[in-house]
């Protein structure tokens, strides 16, 4: 009976501050009620209410359409196989086993849902403790908690029905009681997390009582998955007062439940097998019925993402060519109407909206814009990096003279092995989190060592010298040693050098350096920027920069485009930038925002006014 | 009218030899209406110290004065001289209960001064539309969840909730960080105009020198849990003499100034 | 029925503390620590056990004495049997001696077998750990792979259909219990077609049926927690960047994904073992298996609370002492789960 409901902890939290959709502004609420109707009225909400109702119905009317019927001996027909009188056979004693089992509906609904609610209550009240008393007593229960986790529920169970004997009343107190720590655990996390949040930091501060705080701002917070796992555990429940009346130590005669029957009937079961598969269908339908009731509640709360379909993809989307800023002549990257989709709602939205630029061999190319303008997605798309349900089109996206473009899509992996190889070695890119962008589990040494390993032609033992030099290369000290480290061991500057130095591993045409320094301080940042700069130099390496920091734009590349919703308004050299030639208003009024080092102190900060709109459509550029 | 002194704080985590001493020492006063910028990298100490002050964490040593009342394991009548300081977190997004209304938040802080014990709904619901008003928010938005409103009307909110509990200190601890810099100005004009209009206290946390050096008066320089120079923002940023705020103030990018000019070495 | 609707499984993956380099000491040090500090809190937990079992007994109102003997027991011969059991002493001597026979390993003798505890125990326990360990080994050699693949082919809204046959067939196998899986197996393989022998435990054979009752529901469980575990980890950056070296998608999922959901799986095999323990005892009682839970449910039906009071502390102590196994094993897979472990 154990585990039986482990069937749903993947309900998890997936808060209500859940990341955001692909570099999207926050989409607005979607009203909750709303939610749940819709949930309500999907198949599996309606399949799930008709479920529900049905087990209500029986447990409810039962024993008063099926009682007499179940009680009725047939002295003629003691253990009788099915006929057309007795659909499920008789019982040892002449008794309709079918009505039987519907009568029994009550008994083994009511124990679990008793004995689920007692678990959840109980639960929840320990849970609670640690978040409203004092850090010790908390700490205490905590422990308490842990130890009473460890102890299979059903053995707590049976040691209390040692000294409580057996019975209905005594299952549902060792089953609600065995249930506890797992209530309490959960409702323990549950209330950790949002305590650890803001929020209740800005309340303590303000003064606002712990029982305050308990009731608006903890209890609101963890309501959810809570409700969702009482139902997961109401099935638990059955299942365990089930399984401890099959093994007699629960319901005693006269009364019986499912599991009693089923004990009765498994010594049959050789010449009359109906009753154990009645019985067996009747606890999997229950049981089915609180999980699906479960699923449809996290759904419903927003805990839960619908597996659903999207509505199909409309190719409305015109790919045709805005103007192109700079044309090169053999540019390392060329874009022709470069457009990404990505799902939201039910319906799409267009992030990058058919944006066209050439990279020159060498140069070192700033790409600004602030969250949501689809500049990493950008850089995403033309690497070959964006999978479904992300749909990147585009009329040419050549890198280092190869097409990567088929059939109007640049597909999310390289179609050959001389592709792959290509963008494996002469192409690199730098992530902007270093501290989630190497894997925690693999030595640094064997993750800058596997491109030799996977496209170089380098044996093991090669791949992992030339790792070893990389790392020199980008001066980290002692190269051997930190080759035999986790990225964990790393600060956060010295793992974007691993990033460069896996970059390193080939002969990379060009970088792509997305918000590489945004996580970092900035005189961690200023030294990495140094290293890059460095590649850029000694290999010729031209760097493809995204930042929001249109001042660090400016300070570190020859030339800037500007991205805004989806599009490069503006393509200009840092010099134009920097001596106020920038033509499109977007572009000027993100140079006045951003704060000056020799602004006059105590003024007002320049701002964009929070529904200011600019205009779409690039500038032409070099009219100075 | 309040100031806000730290005399020789020491804030560390943990207990034992996995201890980590955050703040060691730190002396340093905040006068009465003035602001005050603290800068320093991440770890530097800059924002325990803030939370320090409202107990989010307990300083183990030395006194944390607001108008001379130490408030360091404030109890009773200490407990409610630290409440006339307030603090606004960095994080937009977790700083507002994200199942209560911006209205039922700022109300909460009302309600903890006591100001809405008149259990007028009108007079209440005014109270709040005047908070909304003055963060230049639409007072109809009062009952609009979190989740409906951008990262910088999220900031101002917080703004609002601060206020509303009248403080005379305000900590503002990096409120700008997370946001666009399109936003940001909207933010730190609104912070400066509070502070003139109610004559607040304010201790700005930030890593970005160009915003502290036009909206502070005076600047801290953390490293490593220390202050290491202290003095007029613009004198400290603009000629800066500890070698720590040199190289924070020369790895500082500027629009026009290349990063690694002719003579840098790499 | 251990609900655990512990949501935060994931252990593998996320940024963790950055420990930059000063404070990182060693990894032999650590882990002696860690494991010193577990070992602290495993002898709390058998002494929160033991004492809880002790207490239960005890304090709860009914006399397990007069349970045991029944109504027309002689009061006179009730109380001699109490004295006998030293249930009469004071609450605190008997606390003193139950520890000194465990200690000793005497917990006296069954009532119903008259034979000592200890000797039962040690006849009946190869067979429950045999069937518990069988099935621990069978559902984590199911569920890990069948998890990854499933959410290989189905990540990022893939392949609806795959994804709704798994979610389906994964939940049913799910909520059906033990007890009805060993039911229906004994139907269909005893019943139906003779295959396999469904009592006893005699030749390999005999293995099938109870280790396949006892661990489908369980791995069908488990299958679906790593599959959201897998998915979670194929979001992470270090997917990504992992991509970005153009690699197979067998590499990518087995190299570079599947090592970070070691820590998670693990962390799942330590609460599906307590599952699984308790799960034997509903099997061996369908499966005539002569081990712990046939005596337990045996002893617990005939009132022998000295047996069913050991076998109980026995459990206890199974499931503590693989949980700290376990543990171990995930400090020494990954050094970091050890810090946030305080």
């Amino acid at each position: 009976m154990a585990v039986t409901s482990m069937s749903t902890p993947d309900s998890a939290l997936a808060g209500p501050a859940a990341a955001t959709a692909v570099g999207e502004p926050m989409p607005m609420a979607v009203s909750s009620r709303r939610r749940f109707l819709t949930v309500l009225r999907s198949p599996l909400g309606i399949g799930a209410l008709a479920a529900l109702m049905v087990v209500a119905v029986f447990a409810v009317f039962g024993p008063v359409l099926w009682g007499e019927a179940a009680r009725q001996a047939d002295l003629t027909q003691l253990s009788a196989k099915p006929s057309a009188d007795h659909l499920l056979g008789t019982d040892a004693g002449g008794r309709d086993v079918l009505a039987r089992v519907l009568t029994a509906t009550r008994l083994s609904i009511v124990t679990a849902v008793l004995s689920a609610a007692l678990g959840v209550f109980v639960g929840v009240v320990i849970g609670l403790l640690p978040t409203i008393a004092p850090r010790r007593l908390g700490r205490l229960v905590n422990s308490a908690i842990g130890v009473a986790l460890a102890f299979p529920a059903l053995l707590l169970a049976i040691v209390v029905s040692i000294t409580l004997g057996v019975g209905a009343t005594s299952v549902t107190l060792a089953i609600g009681l065995a249930m506890a720590p797992s209530y309490a655990r959960l409702t323990q996390t549950l209330g950790a997390s949002v305590t650890g949040r803001d929020f209740v930091a800005a309340a303590r501060i303000l003064g606002v009582s712990r029982a305050r705080i308990l009731v608006r701002h903890v209890l609101p917070n963890v309501r959810d998955p809570l409700i969702v796992n009482a139902s997961i555990g109401a099935g638990t429940a059955l299942v365990a007062a089930t399984g401890l009346s099959f093994l007699g130590l629960g319901v005693q005669a006269p009364d019986y439940d499912w599991g009693r029957m089923l004990n009765e009937s498994m010594g049959a079961i050789y010449v009359n097998p109906a009753p154990s598969l009645g019985l067996g269908a009747a606890i999997v339908f229950a049981g089915v019925t609180f999980a699906l009731a479960g699923e449809v509640l996290a759904r419903a709360f927003g805990l839960h993402r619908p597996s659903g379909r999207r509505r199909r993809r409309k190719t409305t989307g015109s790919t045709a060519a805005s103007p192109v800023p700079q044309v090169a002549e053999d540019p390392v990257l060329r874009v022709r109407g470069l457009r990404v989709e990505a799902p939201r709602g039910d319906g799409w939205a267009t992030p990058v909206r058919g944006v066209s630029f050439d990279i020159d061999r060498g140069e070192i190319v700033g790409i600004v814009g602030e969250s949501g303008s689809g500049k990493s997605l950008t850089c995403m798309a033309v690497a070959s990096l964006l999978e479904e349900p992300l749909h990147v089109t585009a009329s040419s996206v050549q890198f280092d003279g190869t097409e990567l473009v088929v059939r109007g899509k640049v597909p999310g992996r390289p179609r050959s092995k001389s592709l792959a190889q290509q963008l494996g070695t002469r192409l690199a890119f730098v992530f902007q989190d270093p501290s989630t962008s190497l894997n925690p589990a693999l030595h640094v040494g064997t993750q800058v060592a596997e491109v030799g390993l996977l496209h170089g032609g380098l044996s093991r033992r090669e791949a992992r010298r030339r790792a070893v030099d990389r790392l020199a290369a980008v001066r980290l000290s002692d190269p051997a040693r930190r080759a035999r480290q986790y990225p964990h061991e790393f600060s956060g500057g010295m793992r974007q050098r691993a990033t460069i130095a896996m970059g390193l591993m080939g002969e990379p045409a060009l970088v792509i350096a997305d918000e590489p320094t945004t996580a970092l301080d900035v005189t961690v940042q200023r030294e990495v920027l140094a290293l890059l700069r460095r590649v850029n130099r000694e290999h010729g390496t031209a760097v493809m920069f995204v930042s929001h920091d249109i001042s660090l734009v400016s300070s570190f590349c020859t030339r800037v485009l500007v991205m805004y919703r989806g599009a490069i308004v503006e393509s200009l050299s840092t010099e134009d930038l920097a001596s106020g030639r920038a033509a499109h208003p977007y572009t000027r009024a993100l140079v006045a925002a951003v704060p000056h080092m020799d602004a006059v102190p105590g003024t007002e900060f320049a701002t964009i006014t929070e529904d200011a709109e600019f205009p779409l459509d690039a500038v032409r550029e070099g009219s100075v | 009218m309040s100031d806000l002194a730290f005399e020789n704080v020491g804030v560390r985590y943990g207990h034992g030899p996995a201890a980590h001493q955050a703040v060691r020492g730190v002396s340093l006063h905040v006068p009465s209406g003035r602001t005050v910028g603290l800068v320093g990298e991440s770890g530097s100490g800059k924002s325990t110290l803030a939370r320090a002050v409202v107990g989010l964490h307990e300083a183990h040593t030395g006194r944390i004065l607001v108008d001379g009342t130490d408030v360091v394991g404030a109890r009773g009548s200490a407990a409610f001289v630290r409440r006339t300081v307030q603090l606004i977190f960095q994080d937009a997004n977790s700083c507002l209960n994200p199942r209560m209304s911006i209205g039922a938040s700022i109300e909460e802080a009302l309600a903890v001064r006591g100001r809405s014990t008149r259990r007028d709904r009108a007079h209440r619901r005014g109270e709040v539309a005047a908070l909304l008003e003055m963060v230049e928010l639409d007072p109809a938005r009062a009952g609009d969840l979190p989740m409906q409103l951008s990262g910088g009307q999220r900031q101002r909110v917080a703004i609002a909730r601060a206020l509303a509990a009248e403080p005379r200190v305000l900590l503002a601890d990096e409120i700008t960080s997370a946001l666009d810099v399109s936003v940001q100005g909207t933010v730190l004009n609104l912070l400066m105009r509070v502070q003139r209009d109610l004559d607040l206290t304010v201790l700005f946390i930030s890593h970005n020198l160009a915003v502290v050096r036009q909206l502070c008066d005076d600047v801290a320089v953390m490293k490593d849990g220390e202050v290491v120079e202290i003095g007029s923002a613009t004198e400290v940023i603009d000629h800066p003499e500890h070698p720590y705020t040199r190289e924070l103030v020369r790895a500082v990018p500027r629009i026009g100034t290349p990063l690694f000019g002719k003579g840098t070495t790499l | 029925m251990t609900t655990e609707p512990t949501v935060t499984l994931l252990t593998g993956t996320g940024a963790g503390p950055d420990s930059a380099t000063g404070t990182f000491r060693g990894r032999g040090g650590r882990l002696g620590a860690f494991i010193v500090r577990r070992l602290v809190r495993l002898a709390y937990s058998v002494v929160t056990l033991v004492t809880v079992v002790f207490l239960m007994v005890r304090l709860i109102p009914g006399d397990p004495v007069r349970n045991a003997l029944g109504i027309n027991a002689t009061a006179a011969v009730v109380e001699a049997q109490r004295e006998s059991l030293g249930l009469n002493d004071p609450l605190w001597t008997q606390y003193l001696n139950f520890w000194k026979g465990l200690l000793t390993w005497d917990l006296g003798d069954s009532f119903s077998l008259h034979l000592p505890v200890t000797t039962i125990i040690e006849q009946r326990l190869p067979a429950t750990l045999e069937l518990a360990f069988l099935s621990l080994a069978l559902v984590l050699l199911v569920s890990i792979p069948l998890g990854i693949v499933v959410a290989a082919l189905t990540r990022g809204g893939r392949r609806p259909t795959v994804d709704l046959a798994y979610t389906s067939a994964s939940g049913l196998f799910a909520v059906i219990p033990e007890f009805l899986m060993g039911v229906a197996l004994v139907y269909f393989f005893a019943v139906q077609s003779h295959l396999l022998p469904v009592a006893g435990r005699t030749d390999p054979s005999s293995y099938v049926l109870p280790v396949l009752a006892l661990s489908i529901a369980v791995a069908a469980a488990v299958s679906r927690i790593v599959r959201v575990e897998a998915l979670t980890v194929f979001e992470q950056d270090y997917i990504r960047t992992a991509r970005a070296k153009r690699m197979s998608r067998w590499r990518l999922y087995f190299r570079h994904a599947l090592p970070n959901l070691v820590t998670s799986s693990l962390t799942v095999a330590g609460i599906v073992l307590g599952s699984l323990v308790a799960g034997t005892v509903l099997i061996e009682t369908i499966f005539s298996w002569p081990g712990l839970g046939l005596t337990i449910v045996d002893a617990v039906r005939s009132k022998d609370f000295p047996l069913a009071q050991g076998i109980v502390i026995v459990y206890g102590l199974i499931v503590l002492v693989s949980n700290l196994l376990i543990d171990i094993v995930l400090v020494c897979l990954d050094p970091r789960s050890a810090l946030k472990d305080t």
